[in-house]
């Protein structure tokens, strides 16, 4: 059997443009601390962490066209049980596995009912996972950890001796390498068969399955690698957060967050989850500063909005100015109006 | 035997709020296929709409009616001026719509209204306990309840005995047929989600009154209202009524036996266990594929 990723070799891409872009953009990462304050900084990784974790959402929900709203599961249990080991001694890039070995399991577990589930019905199975771990974990009360009351993991990683500022610049590089992969495998995957077996699944599934590409394993192999993805950024995130609150772990702003950013960015693209990432947290940014009541209104309607009148995203304005005009923007509202 | 009597009473009341936000909630999904997460806001909206009634002046009892006569206008705004833009779109689009939409609705609500609780106080007529078997039957529940099952009644009335009611059934079973036989798809689209606002404007009203009108009363909600549309089934009136009744059960028996936070455990375990088995509902008719 085949796995996925000895199916077919990436078309050799060296002097392609997105190459060149990703290789200055990593350049510029790996320089930036040295020029940003302190505050920019903590920004930065944070923007690099909401980076990872759109670019696993956009795997699943992008390129495999499946609406999942699963992620707080994932990321969650990667954080809990992340710093649940972390305190029992284990060292904290052992616990880090741990925790995303658990978010595959708990993936592996849900994915063969959820999967089958067409539609809307799956949403809300996703939706259902999330919540009931929630509540699974709220309820905990056993080996010493209670679910209820949050984890308190800052003294077992082993970095409180760190300055304030060397802290941050640690998970800054940790979380620029967790951006770094994550973009690095859906620029392989959409280029490789095995993302073109995951796109055609996506846009037609009837005639994917008449070329012989198992839609079952397909959406198995993207779902897990997505968990997995969300389990690892969810345990890095625990440590850098120095504490555990399942709530805060489970919440579904996370999930919705990316998700925003994703689709304001543009789906199924290498750079959409970036352009959605920089402009939800730079608009955050702003209105956080000028006008912190009206926070969630300004991003319900930057969210309709976008998806009204530039349902690809931010990617679709690539065509230039035109793509932003007035008539373009009516004929985008009216493309998919009920007749 | 007494605490299982309080049991079925409280639970009879969870049931009957939950069985009207999740009639109309059925008739979105079931009719438009469409995932719509502004509901929420549409209950959150009543509950405020009848607290903002209620605060100059009307009787409690008279702000129902009105409250649903405002969030059916508002509803069949937000359907034509909004929604209609997606409905052939990706299932993604309209609920990254929905979701827009609710986020604007509670960031007003916060914005005008701020977090602060706003309970509506229970009407002199009302107060009182009646007890029966040592078990306490508050009037204000009972009359809560007799309330959600009148509105389901009248729904189930419209949409047995008016044309109106028999074309949005058309609808739901085939749109293209509906078209065929002349029923203009676009209106029932408007009615139906009119008829869903108003309905989860009934259900935020009562919620005013039982427990108090907040900003994210609907979202707090919403996840129980999915849990009993999925329970109970798309395609039929009696669907989410059973599914609101087996879900306020589990959760009112939970809550007593176990504590609040195993209710909706409980809850979410029973339908990821339906969806497994039955994907359809308890008593639910699968119309859509996808």
């Amino acid at each position: 059997m085949l796995l996925p990723f000895q199916m077919g070799a990436a078309v050799p891409a060296a002097r392609s443009p997105a190459v060149l872009a990703l290789i200055i953009l990593l350049v510029v990462a790996l320089v930036a601390p040295t020029f940003l304050s302190s505050y920019m900084l903590r920004f930065a990784a944070l923007a690099l962490m909401y980076l990872a974790l759109a670019q696993s959402w956009n795997l699943i929900g992008g390129y495999g066209g499946l609406m999942s709203l699963a992620m707080p599961a994932f990321f969650g249990s990667g954080a809990v049980v992340s710093g649940i080991l972390v305190n029992s001694g284990v060292s904290a890039v052992l616990s880090v596995a741990g925790g995303t070995a658990v978010a595959l399991l708990i993936a592996l577990i849900i994915a063969a009912p959820t999967l089958r589930l067409q539609g809307h019905y799956f949403v809300v199975a996703t939706i259902l996972v999330a919540e009931a771990l929630r509540n699974g974990i709220l309820n905990i009360n056993a080996f010493g950890f209670s679910g209820s009351s949050s984890l308190n993991v800052f003294n077992s990683v082993g970095l409180d001796h760190l300055e304030p500022r060397a802290y941050n610049e640690f998970f800054y590089y940790v979380m620029l390498a967790l951006a770094a992969v994550a973009m690095l495998t859906v620029f392989v995957l959409e280029r490789s068969r095995w993302g073109y077996a995951l796109r055609s699944v996506r846009d037609n599934e009837r005639a994917a399955r008449a070329m012989g590409i198992s839609v079952e394993r397909q959406k198995l192999y993207v779902f897990l690698l997505s968990a997995g993805m969300a389990g690892v950024v969810g345990g890095v995130w625990a440590f850098w957060l120095g504490i555990v609150e399942t709530n805060d772990a489970f919440s579904f702003t996370f999930a919705f967050d990316v998700i925003v950013m994703v689709f304001l960015g543009g789906r199924g693209t290498l750079w959409g989850p970036v352009a959605g990432v920089c402009l939800v947290l730079a608009v955050n940014e702003w209105i956080g500063v000028g006008f912190p009541e009206l926070h969630l209104v300004i991003s319900g309607l930057l969210v309709t909005l976008v998806v009204l009148f530039l349902p690809d995203g931010l990617v679709g304005l690539r065509g230039g100015l035109k793509a932003i005009a007035p008539a373009q923007l009516m004929r985008n509202l009216r493309r998919y109006k009920v007749k | 035997m007494t605490l299982t009597l309080q049991i079925l009473f409280d639970s009879l009341l969870l049931a009957g709020m939950l069985a009207v936000g999740a009639l109309g909630f059925t008739l979105v999904w079931g009719v438009l296929n469409v995932l719509n997460l502004t509901y929420a806001a549409f209950i959150m909206m009543g509950a405020y709409i009848s607290y903002g009634l209620w605060h100059i002046g009307i009787d409690f009892l008279l702000t129902i009616p009105l409250t649903v006569l405002i969030m059916f206008m508002v509803g069949w705004a937000v359907q034509r001026y909004v929604i209609d833009y997606v409905m052939n779109g990706p299932h993604a689009a309209n609920i990254a719509l929905t979701y827009g939409m609710n986020l604007i609705a509670v960031g007003l609500a916060l914005y005008f209204f701020s977090a602060v609780d706003r309970s509506i106080l229970v009407p002199g007529y009302l107060q009182g306990v009646m007890e029966i078997a040592g078990v306490k039957l508050p009037y204000v529940r009972i009359v809560t309840t007799v309330v959600a099952l009148a509105l389901t009644a009248v729904v189930w009335w419209f949409f047995d005995h008016t044309e109106y009611g028999a074309a949005i059934r058309a609808t739901r079973l085939d749109m293209e047929a509906a078209q065929l036989v002349g029923i203009k798809v676009k209106t029932i689209y408007n009615l139906t989600t009119a008829i869903a606002a108003s309905l989860a404007g009934a259900m935020g009203a009562l919620l005013a009154l039982v427990f108090s009108a907040s900003p994210y009363i609907g979202d707090h909600f919403f996840l129980q209202i999915i849990i009993v549309t999925v329970l109970g089934g798309l395609g039929s009136i009696l669907g989410p009524l059973l599914g609101a009744l087996v879900v306020g059960l589990a959760i009112s028996a939970a809550s007593h036996l176990a504590g609040a936070t195993y209710g909706v455990l409980v809850g979410a375990v029973i339908v990821l266990i339906v969806l497994a088995v039955r994907p359809s509902g308890l008593l639910g008719k699968r119309f859509y594929e996808a």
